[in-house]
């Protein structure tokens, strides 16, 4: 296609996120991350990705997954006819935000220990003296 | 209990933040600056930082030792609340991935944070592979221990 055909130029002018990130608090207390695609479902949560909300007959509203996502694929940024590498490319960059996604929530227990051992650390200091 | 939906941005090379905006994360609409940043030869590093840098942090005095070296009229516009939306600032971002060379244009930056939400990630680059010794969090583990500690 060219190294001009696929770059900032031929984004879209409007943009809806398909994918964004639920904070989860995990057994341990930590917030753990979780990938929210549009058409998930989650019945509590409000935010950037929200389903549009349906009344259902004779029950209470609560927020149902749409049928199929209104957002169009971005890959219809580049054309109708995109080249398969590009297919390629698009699935393997949804594969790594899953993995980033389980990055953060690993990065978030690696600052909650590095934390605890600090303090621990500073106890330690102060018995060492205390004892001295 | 489950949190709002949050959204990831991205700040990177052309390929980077193309590559992930074909992965569904972009935003792009009238109400919200956008999501993501594309850093080109020209972006300078104070648009980086306009960027990235959270309002909160300079209004509540947590300045580092090391930002004396930020111009005052950038100070000045922080404190009017007259800069551009920032990652760090929107409480609607959960994540924010960041090619790895551009960390380190902004590392005092980086280093700065401290909030466990949102995480900032640092990413390889088509030109810049992942350098684990450059990295904030790994940086910060490597300086906790000392020969003693492990004897």
């Amino acid at each position: 296609m060219g190294a001009k055909s696929v770059g900032p130029l031929q984004y879209a002018s409007r943009m809806e996120p398909q994918v964004c990130v639920c904070t989860n608090e995990a057994q341990n207390g930590l917030q753990k991350f979780r990938v929210l695609r549009s058409g998930s479902q989650i019945p509590e949560e409000v935010g950037p990705c929200e389903a549009a909300l349906r009344r259902r007959k004779g029950l209470t509203r609560i927020p149902e997954p749409e049928p199929f996502s209104a957002s169009p694929n971005p890959l219809n940024w580049f054309g109708i006819l995109v080249p398969h590498s590009l297919r390629q490319a698009q699935a393997s960059f949804q594969e790594g935000l899953q993995l980033a996604v389980d990055m953060a929530s690993l990065q978030i227990q690696i600052n909650w220990g590095q934390s605890q051992l600090r303090g621990l650390q500073e106890k330690l200091k102060q018995l060492g003296l205390g004892a001295a | 209990m489950a949190g709002r939906g949050k959204l990831i941005a991205v700040i990177g090379d052309e390929d980077t933040v193309t590559g992930f905006l074909l992965g569904g994360i972009g935003e792009l609409n009238k109400n919200r600056h956008p999501n993501f940043l594309v850093v080109e030869k020209d972006t300078t590093v104070n648009e980086i930082e306009d960027t990235f840098r959270a309002l909160g942090n300079l209004l509540s005095g947590e300045v580092e030792a090391s930002s004396d070296h930020l111009d005052p009229q950038f100070l000045n516009e922080i404190d009017s609340g007259e800069d551009g939306e920032q990652f760090l600032n929107r409480d609607d971002i959960g994540i924010i991935l960041i090619n790895q060379y551009i960390a380190e244009m902004v590392r005092h930056a980086l280093d700065a944070h401290q909030r466990s939400i949102p995480a900032v990630l640092e990413i390889p680059s088509k030109e810049h592979p992942y350098d684990a010794a450059k990295d904030s969090i790994l940086r910060r583990a490597k300086g906790m221990f000392t020969a003693e500690d492990l004897r």
